[in-house]
């Protein structure tokens, strides 16, 4: 049994349940046979399907053999970067919350700063490249392809 | 001809240019860096492509990919990571090579037969482009609707060994196109009462997600985020004797430059896929086919010039009925249609001088390919100690910034931070990305000629193979599912009884 394959098998066929459910209480258009409704519940349909023959065979498939494989030599460094990878996620859910008020260039410049130095980049480098790029790509975008980043806190400095 | 001079006066504005030579040395770097792939590179530029003219925006993307395809083979060569997907498939071979002292041998060899490749594609794009549209402009709701399915169903089964996995990454694609108001009718599909959704999922934070950010995860999960490369040693002599080896080895670089061509003109397949067949075919039909592997040349200038003619045919059915070849010129049907410029036969008649243009683009990449590429090799041993952690924050950068730009809108970072990590899962658990991209491009053209067609035969199903290419169209698309289904069926049937046995020994 190959545990990812049964798991994400029945995942996708629930999902596809889900849309086939959802397209079923999409109105009709009047007069036609098939209306706005159809296709998403052939995806659906096929997602069902699909998903189940992925989960089955998963689970009749033989374990898999650890260390299988013969690609290139593994790296010596292999352990996952958490911290940088929490950060990412959560810095980009602040991000998004804070745009406005706080602006581009502090939140941005903040994120990538923490972001490299969770890769350890030594802490100077790590903050003085990162607000340099965010201020390059700021002004880059507002000034020359008129993209309105919000100046936030910095509006004073900016304005 | 009056459209063609008009042609060479819109490539030679200096803005054009520019674009071209900016955009082939972000290309190369990016190829050249393993791990950053000629995909990445097009979602990463149509953000800045967003905001200029079409032509140049188009020129961007072409000379980009076409360098980046071609520095992919540095890494792969001299430190056995293919740079791009598209050089893993003689990367042990070009390795092999570096071994035995031949390293220069195989970076010559590869990037003079990928210029090849890559002119012999552009010649087939000029010459059946504008004789396909001829056809084409014939074509009513019925022929698009299979040939928007023909396309679906190979992106399907040809983008990874798994059809089953394939299918299950197109439908999710499709899935996504169906989000927001319906085109027909104009009601709201999916949106959860979310109103950024109505007017559909943003296409191009939803590529910036999948092909950059899902990267930057992956190399965070997979812990290779602070790995540096080992410094390489200078590479020098690129070109010395490279004219005797593509002349001994004419035949391939024929050969890879025609079958890569024409796996690029079918949809959903591009450089990868044909780097692999060419590959396979060179060894099967050279005279001594137990050199492969040892390091040996004439797979790797095979395969060279069947990616880069690959990458020039993926564009034949993009500009001629709007269904994209590859994940690349998916990105590139979509920038299209985001211009106003909707590719189809149209194009051709109302345009031609802009379909020129990007013609001479081509050409001019492909030319360019050759100085750029030699710079890159000769710098190859910089390039490849840029280091990963600041890299990585300058790709995360302009993915947020790029999210934003096209919408000035936040929801849209949420959107490419959604999809980086559904991706990054997706191919975690084996499943292909690219079939997602092409689902999303050709799902509203699939469902709108379906819709369209049954209107128009009044819900009779024996519409679709009343006119004599619709049918022909038509059973071809049936063909390309009946007959992977039937063999999957036989198997089936055959290895049933075999594989039921060791199940019951294990419960």
């Amino acid at each position: 049994m190959r545990k990812v394959d049964v798991a994400a098998g029945l995942l996708f066929a629930a999902f596809g349940a889900g849309v086939v459910v959802q397209a079923a209480s999409i109105p009709p258009m009047i007069g036609q046979a098939y209306g706005p409704g159809f296709f998403p519940s052939l995806v659906g349909g096929g997602l069902i399907v699909a998903g189940l023959i992925i989960a089955l065979r998963g689970f009749f498939a033989a374990p898999e053999a650890v260390g299988e494989g013969a690609g290139p030599p593994a790296p010596a460094a292999t352990r996952p970067y958490w911290g940088a990878l929490v950060w990412l996620v959560a810095g980009l859910i602040v991000i998004i919350r804070a745009f406005e008020p706080i602006g581009f260039v502090p939140l941005l410049g903040t994120y990538l700063a923490g972001f490299m130095l969770l890769l350890g980049v030594r802490l100077v480098q790590a903050v003085v490249l990162g607000f340099l790029l965010t201020l390059g790509v700021y002004f880059l975008f507002v000034r020359l392809l008129l993209v309105p980043l919000p100046a936030g806190l910095l509006q004073p400095l900016f304005g | 001809m009056h459209s063609v001079i008009q042609a060479v006066g819109l490539v030679l504005d200096p803005q054009v240019l520019l674009t071209v030579v900016l955009a082939s040395l972000f290309g190369l770097f990016v190829g050249a860096v393993p791990g950053l792939t000629a995909t990445m590179a097009t979602a990463l530029l149509v953000p800045i492509t967003f905001f200029m003219d079409p032509l140049p925006a188009v020129a961007a993307i072409v000379a980009c990919t076409a360098m980046a395809i071609t520095a992919g083979d540095i890494p792969g060569c001299l430190l056995r990571i293919p740079g791009t997907p598209a050089s893993a498939a003689y990367t042990d071979e070009t390795f092999a090579m570096t071994k035995r002292g031949l390293g220069a041998q195989a970076l010559g060899a590869s990037l003079v037969s990928s210029v090849i490749g890559g002119i012999v594609g552009t010649v087939v794009l000029i010459l059946a482009a504008p004789a396909l549209a001829r056809i084409a402009l014939q074509f009513s709701s019925f022929e698009y609707f299979w040939l928007a399915l023909i396309g679906l169903s190979c992106a399907a089964f040809v983008s990874s060994d798994d059809p089953v996995r394939g299918f299950v990454s197109l439908l999710i694609g499709l899935f996504i196109a169906s989000v927001g108001m319906d085109g027909v009718s104009g009601t709201p599909r999916f949106t959860l009462g979310v109103t950024e959704l109505l007017g559909g999922i943003s296409f191009i934070p939803a590529m910036i997600g999948m092909f950059a950010v899902s990267e930057i995860l992956n190399s965070l999960v997979r812990g290779t985020a602070r790995e540096r490369f080992a410094a390489t040693q200078k590479v020098t002599g690129i070109f010395r004797g490279i004219l005797g080896l593509v002349r001994h080895y004419w035949r391939n670089v024929a050969r890879g430059s025609v079958t890569g061509t024409l796996i690029g003109v079918l949809p959903g397949a591009g450089g990868d896929i044909a780097a692999w067949i060419s590959y396979a075919t060179a060894k099967r039909f050279s005279k001594t086919p137990e050199k492969f592997g040892n390091g040996h040349p004439e797979g790797v200038i095979e395969a060279g010039a069947a990616n880069n003619g690959g990458l020039s045919g993926a564009w034949v059915p993009a500009l001629v009925f709007g269904i994209p070849g590859d994940a690349v010129t998916a990105i590139a049907v979509g920038v299209l249609f985001m211009k106003g410029l909707n590719p189809g036969p149209r194009l051709f008649e109302a345009q031609a001088e802009m379909l020129y243009a990007v013609f001479i683009i081509f050409l001019i990449a492909n030319l360019l390919l050759l100085p750029f590429g030699w710079a890159a090799i000769r710098l190859a041993s910089r390039i490849l100690t840029v280091p990963r952690p600041q890299l990585m924050a300058i790709i995360l950068l302009f993915c947020v910034v790029g999210s934003f730009a096209i919408n000035n809108t936040v929801f849209d970072i949420g959107l490419m931070l959604g999809f980086g990590i559904l991706a990054f899962l997706l191919s975690l658990a084996g499943f292909p990305v690219a079939p997602i991209i092409l689902g999303i491009v050709l799902g509203p053209l699939l469902e709108q000629n379906f819709l369209t067609s049954m209107v128009i035969a009044g819900g009779d199903i024996t519409g679709f193979f009343e006119r004599p290419v619709a049918a022909a169209l038509g059973v071809a698309a049936i063909l390309i599912w009946a007959v992977p289904l039937g063999l999957a069926g036989l198997r089936l049937l055959r290895g049933g009884a075999r594989a039921a046995k060791p199940a019951e020994n294990n419960s």
